[in-house]
């Protein structure tokens, strides 16, 4: 008997919530700042991963340089700390993070969205480079190589009530676990409502999806902005998680991390990509502490996981539609 | 195209015959907007469409099937005609309701299905479909956005006689209602469900009728048939 579609859901909802619970005990588990950070590590780059997901694994749009808009969102939130208030509110930090990534994003999309394919992916390696390089020469305003260093640490809280300072580890990884459930809850809303169907549509084949009377480019545009403001929320957790900012955030390296991790974790399943975050994000952590060459280790496993596991680590679960015998 | 000159009428069943480069393609596409036009006029319930996006021709009621199959091969049948379907009645903007969750517009999916005859694979993916189903599949989401100009192109294409009947008869149906254009090899399948039919000759009309005029047509006979009369 197929469950009924409610029934579906308050499992779906019931196992959310559970994990979510369970996530939240992390701090009470442990106290060391070193698992704690990494979790919020994880946290970060899997809504970084989750939200390059919607533009790759919903919308079939390539970016080689997504981790670009964290950083932009990153820098912003740092330096509106250090120049214009230390002690804002982070939610309003959250607003200006994540309004300066959609910013920059939204002249960027319209141009990018004209294109498609390999001409798009290529758009995105030319503008991510552009800000890589800006970020990079803007010694005054960025600090250059160095970095933004010397973020102020706001306190987390609302109203009166305050939490702890983002300084501290156990308040700074419930603060990213609430930001990312709400983040993952909405996104997942979006892909299944009728625009998330179009941006499936776009990807499967644009050209009947145009014959079908979508304007494409707006839709895409859509795909593009949520994608961009998503990466924009992650860029803001990092800068208060760490209180610095480096270029490095943002350099070719960092694009092509991010896409590995979606890879590795299952194209369009939204959750995939926290798990590839964090399997990559541990590999990272081992193959660091047990060789100085970690990067070809690193890049080994990852060859024979894209290799063996196509449709990453979320193919071994998931389960699609029938195929027809 | 040099010249070439025709009027669909609702209710109508114009079949486009014509050998390979003929042009029968091309005429599509000129209509559809896929191929900008650089001369000449495509009118529909006299507005001027020339030159308009593609997407915008759709919606003004012009929907086509294309030579080579194309849907949305990694998404369910029932998906495919949906999104279609969600096209036509609204709301594709709307991100915070469920697809599941437009009103009607899941019985309008069911019945599309029923009348291309898919509806028993409605929950596989598009691309574990038959060939023929496919094809069918196709014309299933063309009508699902209810146009009032349908282009098929050689719907029946590499489909096994069956196929062919089938795809004949919903054809024929779908032209009691609407306008239908046809592109088809299949010259049985043309002569018997066509009302008219133009014949294309290197992108120009060298004949136009019923299709008893056509198959008396001597010059028709020799550059098309390739029986000399």
């Amino acid at each position: 008997m197929p469950m009924s579609l409610t029934s579906r859901r308050t499992l779906r909802f019931g196992g959310y919530g559970a994990l979510l619970l369970a996530l939240a005990t992390l701090p009470l588990i442990t106290s060391n700042p070193f698992y704690l950070r990494l979790g919020t590590e994880v946290l970060i780059f899997g809504l970084l991963a989750m939200s390059l997901d919607v533009l790759l694994g919903y919308t079939g749009l390539l970016s080689f340089m997504h981790a670009g808009y964290m950083g932009i969102a990153a820098y912003s939130v740092g330096l509106f700390l250090i120049h214009f208030d230390p002690t804002a509110s982070i939610w309003l930090l959250f607003l200006v993070g994540t309004a300066a990534a959609a910013l920059v994003a939204l002249p960027v999309g319209w141009l990018q969205v004209r294109t498609g394919g390999f001409a798009f992916a290529l758009l995105t390696i030319a503008f991510g480079m552009m800000f890589y390089t800006v970020v990079w020469r803007a010694r005054d305003l960025t600090g250059g190589d160095d970095g933004l260093i010397g973020i102020p640490r706001p306190s987390i809280g609302i109203g009166g009530w305050v939490l702890g300072s983002t300084k501290d580890p156990g308040p700074m990884f419930l603060l990213a676990l609430f930001v990312v459930a709400v983040c993952y809850a909405l996104t997942k809303r979006i892909m299944d409502s009728p625009f998330g169907a179009v941006l499936a549509a776009i990807r499967e084949n644009e050209e009947r999806a145009v014959f079908i009377g979508f304007n494409v480019r707006n839709y895409k545009l859509g795909g593009w902005m949520l994608a961009c403001s998503l990466a924009g929320v992650a860029g803001t957790l990092s800068a208060l998680q760490n209180g610095f900012v480096t270029p490095t955030m943002m350099d070719p390296t960092a694009g092509g991390s991010v896409l590995m991790m979606t890879i590795l974790g299952g194209l369009g399943t939204l959750w995939g990509p926290f798990v590839g975050a964090a399997a990559f994000l541990a590999l990272q952590e081992y193959t660091t502490q047990a060789t100085e060459h970690w990067m070809i280790f690193m890049g080994l496993i990852i060859i024979l996981l894209v290799l063996f596991m196509p449709k990453g680590i979320a193919g071994l679960v998931r389960r699609g539609p029938r195929n027809r015998e | 195209m040099d010249g070439v000159t025709f009027t669909v009428q609702d209710r109508q069943l114009r079949s486009i015959i014509g050998s390979n480069g003929a042009g029968k393609t091309t005429l599509f596409n000129l209509m559809t907007g896929r191929i900008p036009s650089t001369g000449g006029k495509i009118l529909l319930d006299h507005t001027d469409i020339t030159g308009w996006p593609a997407h915008r021709i759709v919606r003004a009621g012009i929907a086509r099937t294309f030579q080579r199959s194309s849907f949305f091969p990694g998404l369910t049948v029932f998906e495919n005609v949906r999104i279609a379907v969600q096209r036509r009645c609204g709301g594709s903007a709307r991100f915070w309701t469920s697809k599941e969750g437009l009103p009607g517009v899941g019985e309008q999916v069911e019945e599309t299905l029923h009348k291309v005859g898919i509806a028993d694979s409605a929950g596989v993916l598009a691309r574990t479909l038959s060939h023929g189903d496919q094809r069918l599949l196709e014309v299933g989401m063309a009508i699902a956005l209810a146009p009032k100009v349908l282009l098929l192109d050689e719907p029946t294409a590499g489909m096994s006689p069956r196929e062919t009947e089938r795809t004949a008869k919903v054809v024929r149906g779908l032209a009691n209602t609407i306008a239908v254009v046809l592109v088809e090899h299949d010259m049985e399948m043309v002569m018997s469900i066509s009302d008219q039919i133009t014949v294309l000759h290197r992108g120009r009309i060298i004949a136009e009728g019923a299709p008893k005029d056509i198959q008396e047509n001597a010059e028709v006979r020799e550059a098309y048939l390739g029986t000399a009369a």
